[in-house]
């Protein structure tokens, strides 16, 4: 690495190089039994450089062929964006927890048993359930220097253990997924197959809905698709372009009260927890809505000096792609009722925990048009069963205004720590009457 | 490369084995609104390990080509860890062959220099238009080297060469924000994205007349599809029911897929193609070393085929089809699509229209997405039909249903088939983006859920 840098700066005034290196494990299950096992070794080096005022860059996989990389990134520059920035300097990291040696230790073979385990729960009670499903263990050390003398690395791991049954219907089949996305090494097998014959339970009653407005509970697993509307807003690269709904409303209350959103990298161990940026910037805690108050957009170090801004810490990359501005980890801060209460307190209404089509609508805008994959109708404070052929649309920030309530109870889902959210009204289209 | 291969094969002691190893080399170049985002090239070179072992998977990949034998000997310890029965792959002779890309003009050929000077004339037709807020406008070229060794025998040397740009505009009018996309990618070379300046001029007019297109009022409407949305809602809807990796394994819905029955009017018939001359989905051999072909899917509104893998094929008792791909050397291949599109009728698209009295025209896709049974995909824009004739815009056109009903509904096939590659692909497993096409002539369908 430090031989490409200083390779690089023969012809560059700056240059940064990244190296990743990944290992990947993961094992199949199909029908119920393990169908394979696959290991991913993968490493590969960015360079970016500063050649004459612009920036330029390149990757590569293969160390034989580091002056064809040189010379990429050094052509790249030719017609590059103007560099507004400088790499940063070392300094000082936060304290954040991103690799679990639990994990580290943890083998695909005891994987196999673990999933074996939780099938048996599953086989044992309910068997035209088709079970499928994957465990995967990533470890991944990051390295990054530049110029002006950085050295940083960082290791991290990360666990996703899905388990997901087809329930075979009369018209099809009905996949319900259960799974943990984590940092830390999290066995709960027994615990995902008990949830899911829950669903599946709840599943066998397919109720008729009509059309029309009702309060709507989105399940974390579900939530993320909405968030990622919110996600586009706050991208400072967006706001930079002027696209997002969201330029020029700082300090403005944007979203109910109730909404404490905010990115942290810092957060122990989630999947997007790490001290460090894609550039060698300090991640940290940034408040997004306080109170429903627009409080600060993400950026990385070229869309933050076009704003006038530093970085805050959230150039998202890997080693074969320049730093964009994405969210560290998104975290919605828990409200005070239980799902439950939440259920409880809807006369009418229905709970979402899988939707199909996301990112389809004008999501920039904030428009979502979701077709319910997995959701139950709740009549008097109670779920009665199944929703079928059931769209749920409207706008993410004037779903966000009006809000019943935030669950007590948050869930990692990968890089969002989120609780469900109960929404007053949305417009559910469906099919029976 | 070959002695590489074949030494390492040696190491091999299980049912069967493949060695993939591909160089990559790619140029991109993107604008976002006025400002070059991204332009240069990047490489890598890995590859990948593949094992079967009295049925059961290893998988192996790398990118250092240098500890080659120990990666085959990996993927050998886990395919045994895994196996427990018989390993099931359809027979397969052994093939030697060394493929090359058709192009006109090579991508390589060309400086850097003229291909971001092209890039930025389409992003400025977009740009200048009024009421353009933004643009996005991106070009590449791949090429890919590739190498596929098997255990029984054969070797095979392919070159492939994908081309494409992305045309995208965004409209602002206060708050309302409308975006539309237009993407041309195929095998081919150079000359793919020469001569898009009237596309990038209808994609600029169309984001800007979509501001004031009203939304959709929700409902059940009978719609008639362009030959763009209507391929995405072939592969979609459609296609992905016919990858045998999913039904081999699940008795109960294979059932449902049985060879024989009825799936649509006698007019349907539905093909996958991977033979095409030079589309997005074209290939000499997929990802097992299998020529590829084409497949009937539907004939006469008939389930006749699906598309299998070596592995799926013996499983079900078919023949192979060569429909094993996968995206890169990161993955295994799977069962995946090629080229898939719906066969040409007779009806006119005026005819189609002039019989409608109350209904939807939708045109070109914004994206689409299905769960076996369930679809659902959005019109880029959309135009009402009242008593046989074509009426304003309107937009947030999103069709939803089941497949089974939906294709049962299909009452007209147009006689104007086109294919549509682009710069996208589809996405199954983790597997994103594999390059595809997919086409129609028009189609009309009777009660679709429009939300």
């Amino acid at each position: 690495m430090e031989e490409l840098l200083d390779m690089a700066l023969k012809g560059a005034q700056a240059a940064e190089v990244i190296e990743v290196v990944a290992e990947e494990e993961r094992a199949e299950f199909k029908a119920g039994k393990l169908k394979g096992m696959e290991k991913r070794e993968g490493r590969g080096w960015g360079l970016r450089v500063i050649r004459k005022g612009k920036t330029g860059f390149s990757s590569s996989t293969d160390p034989t062929k580091r002056t064809d990389l040189v010379e990429n990134a050094l052509t790249s520059a030719r017609y590059g964006q103007k560099a507004r920035f400088n790499f940063p300097h070392p300094t000082h990291l936060p304290q954040v927890k991103t690799k679990d040696p639990n994990l580290i230790a943890f083998t695909l073979n005891e994987a196999v048993e673990h999933f074996g385990q939780g099938i048996e729960t599953i086989r044992a009670t309910n068997p035209p359930i088709y079970l499928e499903g994957f465990i995967q263990k990533e470890v991944v050390r990051e390295r990054i220097i530049n110029s002006q003398g950085l050295k940083s690395e960082f290791e991290s791991t990360s666990f996703d253990f899905l388990i997901s049954g087809l329930l075979v219907e009369e018209k099809g089949l009905l996949p319900i997924n259960e799974g943990v996305f984590s940092g830390r090494l999290r066995l709960e097998g027994e615990r995902l197959a008990r949830s899911l014959l829950q669903k599946a339970e709840l599943a066998k009653r397919i109720v008729p809905l009509r059309s029309g407005r009702f309060p709507v509970i989105f399940a974390p697993e579900a939530l993320t698709n909405l968030l990622a509307a919110i996600e586009m807003g706050v991208n400072g690269k967006l706001v930079q372009k002027g696209s997002s709904p969201l330029c020029g409303r700082l300090e403005d209350e944007v979203l109910s009260p109730q909404v404490n959103l905010y990115d942290d990298g810092t957060y122990d161990l989630l999947q997007g927890s790490r001290p460090l940026d894609g550039e060698g910037t300090p991640t940290r805690r940034t408040p997004l809505f306080a109170k429903g108050v627009l409080k600060n957009y993400l950026f990385d170090l070229h869309t933050g000096a076009m704003m006038g801004k530093e970085s805050t810490g959230n150039a998202n990359r890997g080693y074969n792609t320049q730093p964009s501005p994405g969210i560290n980890n998104l975290i919605l801060e828990p409200g005070e009722k239980s799902l439950q209460e939440l259920i409880e307190g809807i006369d009418e209404g229905i709970i979402i925990y899988e939707v199909l089509g996301g990112g389809q609508s004008n999501l920039l805008a904030g428009d979502f048009s979701l077709n319910v994959d997995l959701g139950y109708k709740i009549k008097k404070g109670g779920i009665v069963g199944r929703v079928k052929d059931t769209m749920v649309s409207g706008n993410v920030y004037q779903a966000f205004r009006k809000i019943r309530g935030i669950g007590r109870e948050p869930k990692e889902v990968g890089e969002y720590l989120i609780p469900p959210v109960a929404f007053d009204s949305l417009s559910v289209s469906g099919k029976g009457n | 490369m070959e002695s590489l291969l074949k030494k390492a094969l040696q190491e091999a002691n299980v049912d069967y084995l493949q060695i993939t190893v591909e160089e990559r080399r790619q140029t991109q170049i993107e604008y976002s609104g006025p400002q070059l985002e991204q332009i240069g090239t990047t490489t890598s070179r890995g590859g990948n390990v593949r094992a079967c072992h009295q049925g059961g998977w290893g998988f192996v990949s790398f990118n250092d080509l240098s500890n080659l034998k120990g990666y085959v000997r990996e993927a050998c310890r886990q395919a045994k860890m895994v196996g427990r029965k018989r390993t099931t792959l359809s027979p397969f002779p052994e093939v030697e062959a060394d493929m090359r890309p058709r192009f006109e003009i090579d991508p390589q050929a060309i400086s850097l220099e003229e291909k971001e000077s092209l890039i930025r004339s389409y992003n400025q037709i977009i740009l200048s238009a009024p009421k353009i807020q933004t643009s996005r406008t991106i070009y590449r070229d791949l090429r890919i080297d590739q190498y596929i060794a098997t255990s029984d025998g054969s070797l095979i040397h392919q070159e492939k060469l994908y081309t494409g740009a992305s045309l995208r505009a965004t409209a602002k009018e206060g708050t309302n924000v409308q975006q539309s996309l237009e993407s041309v990618g195929q095998s081919k070379g150079f000359e793919v994205v020469k001569g898009l300046e009237e596309r990038a001029e209808e994609v600029a007019k169309d984001a800007v007349a979509l501001l004031s297109a009203p939304k959709v009022t929700p409902g059940i409407y009978t719609v008639i599809l362009d030959p763009k949305l209507a391929g995405v809602f072939t592969h979609e809807a459609f296609g992905h029911l016919s990858e045998a990796d999913f039904l081999s394994e699940n008795p109960k819905f294979k059932e449902r897929m049985k060879l024989g029955d009825r799936f649509g009017p006698d007019e349907l018939s539905i093909v996958d193609d991977a033979t095409v001359p030079g589309e997005n989905g074209s290939f000499g051999y997929d990802e097992e070393g299998v020529p590829s072909q084409k497949t009937y899917l539907i004939k006469n509104g008939i389930l006749v085929g699906r598309l299998h893998s070596r592995e799926t094929a013996a499983l079900m008792g078919e023949e192979p089809t060569g429909n094993a791909r996968a995206i890169s050397y990161l993955f295994p291949p799977i069962v995946r699509m090629s080229n898939t599109f719906i066969e040409s009728r007779d009806y006119q698209l005026e005819r189609m229209i002039s019989q409608v009295d109350d209904g939807i025209y939708a045109v070109d896709c914004l994206g689409g997405n299905t769960d076996l049974e369930m679809f659902t995909f959005s019109a880029q824009k959309a135009y009402r039909i009242v008593r046989g004739k074509i009426k304003g815009m309107i937009r947030d056109v999103i069709l939803s249903g089941n497949v089974f009903d939906t294709l049962k509904k299909i009452d007209a096939i147009g006689n104007d088939l086109s294919l549509f590659g682009g710069l996208g692909g589809c996405g199954k497993g983790r597997q994103y983006p594999l390059p595809v096409s997919d086409g129609s002539p028009h189609l009309r369908i009777k009660g679709v859920l429009i939300g």
